[in-house]
């Protein structure tokens, strides 16, 4: 068998192209009628600028002055009638004419068509779980990353921002964590069709002490701005035919088009100022001080020694410093600029917008991140409307320039530690007594990303019920990552010069190819209606890594050119392939407008498995009753529309990486006496294969009055099996873990509780609440040989996944002054084996309350998060407690012979081995977990928007907050971020948008 | 029409699935090589042996830095004395506070297995090969049962009881059960035994910087001298100590890259740089960024004693701040001047003299010793009774061999000599002479367990 090269794919689709040629030139009959009609609101007056169009394709119109519009239908077609602040309409066209009356927009759900990704589906209609947010919940928010923009408006959608660092990393778990490994967890990102990278991009060898793990987000090259719509799937039925990849949920990302005849020119303009939202509450010089008296007094040493600076005279005993604030205390201003022209004439419309950003630190020092966007949207349909085109490209370059640590570990420094610059601006590093934290800033890190995208869709009406469509995509990203060494962030006490000098350059392209030709098919016959949707896709993704260090300088003004490195070593130089090949279809039936039965299936092939496990099959199937569309209920006077639905399905996950079963040798960058190095790459696994996660959903949607109450509650649970883990493995074995699949069992189940209430609708004022509460538990229900495995010490079956087994610390023992363990094995010595008891880590809740209130041209939306869950503290991280570093305030409370019912253990200097041990315990007891619920003001928006007899069009401006306000008992910093790095930022931005 | 239109459609998707098997093919990435592959070839072959090479100079038991075994066991003993307060690994050892979850420990252990995890690698995939040449293919074998004995005898003089690890296979190796200190040095010097046979007394290559049979004959000493085997530790010695491409070295040459006296050096990683050492022990300025040399080691040279001229250096004068100065080149220069010695024939020249007066044999006791003695323009010890002997070679070996892998240590902790550390380290407690187990280690393999007494 041949190998199927691009010719070989490119041969169908030119067959596809063809065959769309002929039918179009040859086909010109001309089945159309001319519609037309007045829109007005219910008291008579005309709506100009209301989009008219057909629905499912991108034949549209708007209407005049006068309300009136003109639009050329394929017979029968659904119509839709769109106007911002007004209910959305569907009529189906019958005649020739179709007069419109729009009411206000309540909000409510009416005929909302929801993106599902192959498909589209009304809201009403839908059988699956789908979430989602549009650019209006967006724009509310002045923030980079997309993912900042979800975070607490979606039920069973839990971000978290892991830093505050411009460029850094968001954790997102779609209805828990299925996965034990953390990458295992992440969704499939499609944005505009096209699948989006998860990984991140980044070097971690560069920036693990800049990022959490080196994370950052591939999605920060999207411009919230841009985006219309997120719709993030969640159960069997909605991800089952993203087969493999769907067993996270899925999310997909829709860009905004050109909707209008009409030019529209757009400017907006947002300046924010962001500050760290919440110090911790350190001690200050006297209490440090005082600390370590007490600690060097509990160690019996009377003289102190020649080392302990802080404390025997070399240092100013008087000078406090908040560390903190001199740190991370800055105030980092971003400008957000974006500039938007959209319209068209006829059948085609276009939108071209361009965004800049630019995000300063909190840190001292200047740095900062650059961000620009483009993006072109261009939808045309031939004049048969048989033939539709939507092209969508997308460009974004992103510039990152940081330090290359994140100085947050720093702020534990002694308050009384030497200034950092002397008078003269140099570094201060007080006669070689003082590690200058500062000098870390001389370490740079550099970062220049450029993301290109452009999706291709092609359509076309073979038949009137049957339409046959290819969606093409590209992208290319391509990162490029620069970390200087220079020899002065060494104490010159190491007398280093320029040849100590090191800069490590590393780049990584990713380039992806997709083709994903389709087949829809409708038909209605009496009281049925069948829809089918069956297609297949081809991907190609390559990732090219390569990364050089040079050491050995001339100088320092030349350390970033590689050219100038006396030693080059190149440390990485890889290529990797990853190709996937699938076909999927759907179902869906309905029956008398409520009874809707959906099948989904799909069969995958990944080249991340071995020759004998590349194949697996995924489906499900779900339903949903419309009842209150029954008789009985269909003039409710009451309840307005009510549905239950279920689902039950599989979906898979592919998430470990390539070439994972090869049994090879990896070229190391070492040499030694003339050779490179070659280095096993792995342990050896073959067999690995797809993970599964068995998803079962039941959910009721209802909405009462007209819509002004919307609750909706959803059951789900899904079970995943077969994962695919690094097996942690005993230091013997040569590796730290082995890719296998495990045989655990993990369940994760739950509520989603929505509620959408229209509390107000007046004329002059609105006021809408939007809530979503989500109740998550994790089990793990089943592990062969769990005792026998190395995961022994880390899970409990019949508990969740994020438990942690802790020594029990019961207080401090009053005769040694140090924390008391309880043996809980009772085998008269503390070992390992006491530490058995279960904590548990994560969320128990977490709930987001919108608020949106209009009153004239005043709109305020605020957004309120609730998050209940139990964290890791301070206390995790631990330092000895009265050695040279700063302490919480906490601290103040210690074990001494006049405080003996100190919570904290007596201070001690080191050189008390027992008090060591017993840091260790600590960092591993009951007390380093504590309650890290929050109540955050998560965003608010205070908007006004300017009289139209000023101006023509929309002028608005804006006052915007994003984590302006948190509640905690949490005594770290933020709650939200690991610990070490940069918490969350608190951001106040002020900005105007100008429509003309 | 509507027919023309299906039968089209099918042809389609049949054109695309024809052979969905095959596109999935992506073969090997470019930096990926097949493990057979790697054996069908010399130059391969030998690069996967170089790599453990490059990896046990980085870390481990034989890196010269501040993460490498030889200086916490430094820290740990009477030879260095941290300054810098800042808490620290090095620092824990050498305040006698080392845990078993001390991440320094964790990370040589899991380094060290990683090194035996290549050597058994190469073992087995040379068995499986027939491409490499006889020559090459016993050479790399003898290294790599080298390097597997060697290793094991670190890590069981350091950690006691430890798992003998002989496969690739992680089955096995998960839950592979600890061995006891008798039994993994009896497999250790068989392994070397092996070795002996495989190799020739020529080094495969143009430095001293790979293990050939001498290599093995001098670690072969060693660990009969460990295992109080007199006879044979000095037969062992007499084979390197007759060999003339060794001869030893005046005390500014020892460690230079063309030193006489070294049997085994490790080269630096590229042109022009020294070694790890040079780089962590050197300071200018007081106090030292890490630690200095302590006064205990600095007044244990006596006086006139050469090596306490060249290899201890007085910084800025201060009497109190000494450093280690056997390396003096902390960075780079034009081509590499200094390789770190990790054996060299003046450490035989003492086996020989312990051994010796183990033996009764004093004449050589006091040849050998006086031998090195006077090369450092030391007048020839007296010493009479076996007592006073092992005492006079302990302190020549302490002088000899400070701040080069932990010999201090282990020369203590093998005579029995530890509690004399007591006098100088307040913290220090008996049960030093084993270092704990990484408790991480015993969480994923309780077969390990238990844990050495007092951790």
């Amino acid at each position: 068998m041949k190998k199927i090269t691009f010719a070989a794919l490119a041969v169908p689709l030119m067959w596809v192209l063809l065959i769309l040629l002929f039918f179009s030139s040859n086909k010109l009959h001309a089945q159309e009628t001319i519609l037309s009609g007045v829109v007005k609101t219910a008291d008579g007056t005309p709506i100009e600028g209301v989009t008219v169009w057909q629905q499912n394709t991108a034949n549209g119109t708007q209407t005049n002055e006068q309300g009136f519009y003109t639009l050329s239908i394929s017979p029968n077609a659904v119509i839709v009638f769109e106007y911002i602040g007004y209910k959305t309409q569907t009529v189906k066209a019958s005649g020739s004419i179709l007069n419109v009356t729009l009411t206000p927009d309540d909000d409510t759900l009416e005929e909302l068509v929801i993106n599902a990704g192959y498909y589209s589906v009304k809201d009403k209609e839908r059988t699956g779980s789908i979430s989602k947010i549009t650019s209006k919940e967006i724009g509310q928010q002045p923030v980079a990353n997309p993912l900042a923009a979800m975070q607490g408006r979606m039920a069973g959608v839990n971000i978290t921002q892991s830093s505050g660092t411009p460029g850094g990393g968001f954790d997102i778990q779609i209805r828990g964590r299925n996965s034990l490994r953390t990458e295992g967890n992440a969704p499939l990102y499609i944005v505009d069709g096209v699948p989006f990278p998860s990984q991140s991009a980044s070097d971690m060898n560069l920036t693990a002490m800049l990022f959490p793990s080196g994370n950052t987000s591939p999605l920060n090259s999207i411009n919230p701005n841009d985006i219309e719509s997120i719709e993030v799937l969640k159960d069997a039925d909605a991800t089952a035919i993203y087969g493999s990849r769907g067993s996270n949920g899925v999310v997909l990302i829709t860009t905004k088009k050109g909707s209008t005849d009409k030019t529209t020119f757009s400017v907006q303009s947002t300046t924010s100022v962001s500050t760290v939202s919440k110090f911790m509450d350190l001690m200050d010089t006297h209490q440090y001080l005082k600390v370590r008296r007490d600690a060097f007094a509990n160690d019996g040493i009377t003289e102190y020694p020649a080392n302990a600076y802080d404390i025997n005279g070399t240092w100013d005993q008087n000078r406090y410093t908040d560390w903190q604030r001199e740190f991370i205390g800055g105030k980092a201003v971003s400008h957000n600029t974006q500039f938007s022209v959209g319209g068209g004439s006829g059948r085609t419309s276009y939108l071209l917008s361009a965004g800049h950003r630019t995000d300063g630190t909190v840190y001292m020092g200047d740095f900062g991140y650059k961000r620009t966007n483009f993006l072109l949207n261009v939808n045309h349909r031939s004049a048969n409307d048989r033939f539709g085109l939507q092209v969508s490209v997308q460009k974004s370059n992103q510039n990152n320039r940081l330090m290359a640590n994140d100085l947050t570990n720093s702020i534990f420094l002694a308050p009384n530690a030497p200034a950092l610059y002397d008078a003269q601006g140099n570094l201060n590093w007080e006669n070689n007594t003082f590690e200058n934290p500062a000098a870390k800033l001389n370490s740079k890190y550099f970062s220049k990303t450029a993301d290109y995208t452009a999706n291709v869709n092609l359509s076309y009406n073979l038949l009137q019920n049957l339409q046959i469509g290819v969606s093409t995509g590209f992208s290319d990203a391509s990162t490029e990552e620069i970390v200087t060494v220079p020899h002065t962030v060494y104490s010159p006490a190491y007398n280093y010069t320029s040849r100590e000098s090191a800069m490590t350059k590393s780049s990584l392209k990713r380039s992806s190819f997709i083709v994903e030709p389709k087949v829809v098919w409708n038909v209605e016959q009496g009281n049925n209606a069948w829809n089918l949707v069956a297609g297949a896709t081809l991907e190609t993704r390559e990732q090219q890594a390569f990364s050089v260090q040079g050491g050995n300088f001339s100088s320092n003004d030349l350390i970033m050119n590689l050219a100038n490195a006396v030693n080059k070593n190149i440390l990485t130089d890889s290529e990797t392939l990853y190709k996937y090949i699938a076909l999927y279809g759907r179902l869906n039936y309905k029956y008398l407008d409520r009874y809707i039965v959906n099948l989904t299936g799909r069969r995958d092939g990944s080249s991340r498995f071995g020759p004998n496990n590349r194949f697996a099959n995924f489906g499900a199937v779900g339903a949903a009753w419309l009842f209150s569309r029954e008789g009985a209920l269909e003039n409710s006077s009451w309840l307005s529309f009510g549905k239950l639905r279920a689902s039950y399905g599989i979906t898979g996950s592919d998430l470990i990486g390539d070439y994972q079963y090869l049994n090879a040798y990896r070229i190391s960058h070492n040499q030694y006496d003339g050779n490179v190095g070659l280095e096993p790459a792995r342990l050896y696994n073959p067999d690995f294969s797809w993970e599964s996660n068995k998803k079962l959903e039941a959910a009721v949607e209802l909405e009462f009055f007209n819509g002004r109450l919307a609750p909706s509650v959803a059951w789900y649970r899904n079970r995943s099996s077969n994962q695919l883990v690094g097996i942690p493995l005993p230091g013997t074995t040569g590796f730290s873990s082995v890719q296998a699949n495990l045989g655990a069992l993990v369940e994760n189940s739950g509520w989603e509780v929505t509620l959408r209430s229209l509390n107000v609708v007046k004329e002059n004022f609105k006021w809408s609440t939007d809530i979503n509460l989500s109740l998550p538990k994790n089990k793990l229900l089943d592990f062969p040989n769990l005792e026998e495995s190395t995961y022994a010490l880390q899970y409990t079956v019949g508990y969740p996944v994020f438990i942690q087994k802790v020594y029990h610390i019961t207080g401090v023992d009053p005769e040694t002054g140090l924390y008391q363990v309880e043996d809980r094995n009772g085998d008269g010595v503390i070992t390992s084996d006491d530490r058995s008891m279960i904590m548990n880590l994560g969320q128990k809740y977490h709930m987001g309350i919108a608020n949106q209130l209009n009153y004239k041209n005043f709109s305020l939306g605020f957004l309120v998060q609730f998050v209940k869950q139990t964290v890791r503290n301070p206390d995790y991280n631990a330092g000895l407690f009265g050695s040279m570093n700063n302490s919480h305030t906490r601290y103040a409370d210690y074990f001494q012979p006049e405080n003996p019912g100190g919570v904290y253990q007596m201070p001690t200097t080191g050189a008390n081995r027992p008090a060591l041990q017993a840091t260790d315990y600590l960092r591993n007891s009951n007390l380093s977990i504590s309650d890290g619920s929050f109540i955050r003001l998560k965003s608010v928006q205070l908007q006004y928007r300017l009289p139209q007899h000023w101006f023509k069009g929309t002028q608005l401006v804006y006052l915007q907050g994003y984590n302006l306000f948190t509640l905690t008992k949490f005594w770290g910093s933020d709650p939200e971020t690991a610990t070490g790095y940069l918490p969350a930022l608190r951001t106040i931005a002020v900005g105007a948008s100008l429509n003309f | 029409m509507k027919k023309r239109t299906i039968i089209f459609g099918f042809l389609c998707a049949a054109l695309l699935f024809t052979g969905c098997e095959d596109y999935l093919e992506v073969g090997e990435p470019k930096e990926q090589i097949g493990s057979p592959k790697v054996f069908n070839d010399d130059r391969m072959a030998v690069s996967a042996v170089t790599h453990i090479y490059t990896q046990m100079r980085a870390n481990g038991f034989f890196a010269g830095n501040r993460f490498g075994m030889g200086y916490y066991l430094g820290c740990l003993t009477d030879e260095l004395e941290v300054v810098n307060p800042q808490s620290s690994n090095h620092r824990l050892f050498y305040e006698g506070s080392v845990l078993a979850g001390n991440n320094g420990i964790r990370d040589v252990w899991n380094h060290t297995y990683k090194q035996l995890y290549g050597a058994n690698s190469v073992l087995e995939g040379l068995q499986e090969s027939s491409g490499v040449s006889a020559e090459v293919n016993s050479q790399l074998r003898g290294e790599a049962l080298a390097i597997r004995g060697i290793l094991h005898f670190y890590l069981t003089q350091t950690f006691g009881s430890v798992p003998y690890v002989t496969v690739t296979d992680y089955n096995i190796n998960k839950s592979i059960e600890k061995m006891p200190v008798v039994a993994v040095m009896e497999k250790a010097v068989a392994d070397l035994k092996e070795a002996e046979e495989l190799l020739s007394p020529e080094y495969p290559s143009a430095e001293r910087v790979r293990i050939n049979q001498r290599v093995v004959q001098a670690f072969l000493s060693r660990m009969y001298l460990y295992l109080q085997q007199w006879q044979l530790a000095a037969q062992y010695a007499e084979k390197v100590l007759d060999d003339p491409a060794y001869e030893m070295e005046t005390v500014e040459k020892v460690f230079l890259k063309d030193s006489k006296s070294a049997i085994w050096q490790f080269k630096p990683d590229n042109p022009g740089r020294n070694t790890l050492e040079g780089t962590e022990y050197i300071f200018t300025v007081i106090p030292a960024p890490q630690s200095r040399l302590s006064m205990e080691l600095v007044n244990s040279f006596e006086t006139g004693d050469l090596r306490a001229a060249n290899w201890l250096n007085k910084v800025n004068g201060n009497p109190e701040n000494y450093c280690a100065y056997k390396y003096r080149q902390r960075s780079a220069t034009s081509a590499s001047q200094e390789y770190s010695v990790v054996l060299r024939i003046e450490e035989m020249y003492l086996i020989m003299a312990e051994a010796s007066a183990h033996l009764g044999n004093t004449t050589d006791f006091e040849d050998y010793l006086n031998a090195v003695r006077e090369r450092c323009a030391l007048p020839p010890a007296v010493a009479t009774d076996i007592n006073a002997m092992t005492a006079v070679v302990l302190q020549e070996r302490r002088r000899e061999l400070f701040c080069e892998f932990g010999h201090r240590y282990f020369d203590l902790k093998r005579t029995g000599k530890l509690e004399v550390l007591a006098a100088s380290k307040p913290g220090w407690k008996s049960y030093f002479n084993l270092l704990p187990l990484p408790e991480n280690e015993l969480l994923l393999n309780p077969r390990l367990l238990p844990q050495n007494p007092g951790y």
